[in-house]
């Protein structure tokens, strides 16, 4: 577990250039964004701060691969890979990194955001609907962070198992890396498919219609969401970890 | 009693595209031995190094490193020290020596400090900030630090200049003990050929010549750089 966390903090520090810059860059667009308050119309400055949060996705995926690219361009894959630890230490410490870049990033967007977005609502929330929506987000947020991160976390094995196939490849990399993320994200889609019928069984999430709230209806409504597509992700995210690990192990050459 | 080999490579070739690396290669080390890898560039010295140290995988043959497979269990009994370049720069050097003695139970923090005094290496730098030199003499801080039984050094005289090269010969002879090995290689003979016990002459993956160190020079009546010259004329 002390070889995890220390090839954790490694990553992170390897990647701390892009931990730092990009949240400042985030919170200085935010901060551009409320100077504009006055002169531009509300609802243009209330919704662009969105915009961070949907780079977010790619951002994942470029972390991800960035993740393994960098190692190989300085070479510090071989001190990495002469370490006694297994591929799949590695291959753990790097997607945990990329999911907390990505958490960071996503915060520093949301707490920065947030006050410009909230514009867009009337001032004056009733006391008893203020309290329907505190407890509505109790509920939907955990819930709703748990299949945010799942996507990403698979989506960031994906890109990752994407890269080790393409060094199998050596100098064809740059033609094999894309072939191999497009059909990996295939294969996640149709095994994923398999599963979800598989999966039918497994009780809806439930979530609380928070739209109908601000649309002044103080009755919750619930809304029902199959978790069967998020838990197909998982397996298949798990099984890409897997296949991610053996190759690194026993396949991919330094 | 019969001695167990600490390294046996059988039959192991390893092919990049069209280029032939290592080609159907036996090699034997015992414990207790300082094993001269000689050969110009490109004879596959790097590239059994790399199989041994578990990374990169033969096309054919087997390696075993005191009877593991090459893997994790192997890595922990082996240190190995690359050819290349390939320290975290944005670490100190004191960080860089603190991040891999984390992983190793062999590594010796006394050890350590001593050979950092004696490559005249400053803790506190910044290894981006180090001289090329400085960062091989780092690198093999970081491997002779460890009290491994098998040391793979990959060319540790390169970028080291040629006043400095005895004295991390020397380095390498100081930290060595009875029973541990260590393969050297190298096409810079000059200043390491005093060290070696035995050495293996590879010339497109395959072995040219081997042999104990002092029966070569007492065979062919002349040093192994001398010798080195004539087997690659």
């Amino acid at each position: 577990m002390s070889h995890l966390w220390t090839l954790y903090r490694r990553e992170l520090g390897a990647s701390r250039a892009f931990v730092i810059t990009v949240p400042c860059l985030i919170g200085l667009w935010n901060l551009f964004l409320f100077s504009r308050l006055n002169s531009w119309p509300l609802l243009v400055v209330g919704r662009l701060p969105i915009v961070p949060l949907l780079l977010a996705i790619p951002w994942a995926a470029i972390a991800s691969m960035q993740a393994w690219r960098r190692p190989w361009q300085d070479n510090t894959i071989y001190l990495a890979r002469s370490l006694p630890v297994a591929a799949w230490s590695l291959l753990l410490a790097k997607t945990l990194a990329v999911l907390t870049e990505v958490t960071l990033y996503a915060t520093v967007a949301v707490l920065t955001g947030l006050p410009l977005i909230a514009r867009l609502f009337p001032s004056e929330v009733e006391a008893p609907t203020r309290s329907i929506l505190l407890a509505a987000g109790w509920i939907n947020v955990p819930q709703l962070l748990f299949v945010v991160f799942v996507l990403l976390a698979a989506g960031s094995v994906t890109v990752q198992m994407a890269y080790l196939v393409g060094r199998l490849a050596h100098r064809w990399l740059p033609l094999v890396l894309p072939l191999a993320l497009v059909l990996s994200t295939w294969c996640l889609i149709r095994i994923g498919t398999v599963l979800n019928a598989m999966l039918a069984w497994v009780p809806p999430l439930v979530l609380r219609d928070v739209a109908t709230v601000a649309r002044g209806v103080h009755q919750v409504r619930p809304i029902y969401l199959s978790p069967a597509p998020v838990l197909s992700t998982l397996v298949v995210g798990v099984l890409y970890f897997c296949l991610a690990a053996w190759l690194l192990e026993r396949q991919v050459d330094v | 009693m019969v001695m167990v080999p600490l390294l046996t490579t059988t039959g192991i070739s390893k092919r990049y595209g069209r280029t032939r690396a290592l080609d159907n290669l036996d090699l034997e080390l015992e414990p207790g031995c300082i094993l001269g890898l000689l050969g110009p560039n490109g004879s596959g010295k790097s590239t059994l190094l790399k199989i041994v140290a578990g990374l990169t995988r033969p096309d054919a043959g087997e390696v075993r490193v005191l009877g593991l497979k090459p893997g994790p269990a192997a890595r922990a009994r082996l240190a190995y020290l690359p050819e290349v370049d390939c320290l975290y720069r944005d670490l100190t050097v004191a960080g860089t020596l603190a991040y891999v003695s984390t992983f190793f139970a062999d590594w010796s923090p006394a050890r350590a400090v001593e050979l950092l005094e004696f490559m005249d290496l400053n803790p506190r730098a910044v290894v981006g900030t180090l001289s090329r030199g400085m960062r091989a003499r780092l690198k093999l801080v970081l491997a002779l630090a460890r009290d491994a039984a098998l040391f793979l050094l990959d060319e540790p005289l390169a970028g080291i200049d040629p006043r400095s090269r005895a004295r991390i010969v020397e380095a390498c002879i100081r930290q060595y003990k009875d029973g541990q090995s260590m393969i050297i290689s190298t096409h810079e003979v000059l200043h390491a050929e005093g060290a070696f016990d035995r050495v293996v002459f590879l010339e497109a993956g395959r072995v040219k010549l081997a042999g104990a160190a002092e029966e070569l020079r007492r065979r062919h009546n002349c040093s192994l750089e001398a010798l080195f010259g004539e087997v690659y004329a």
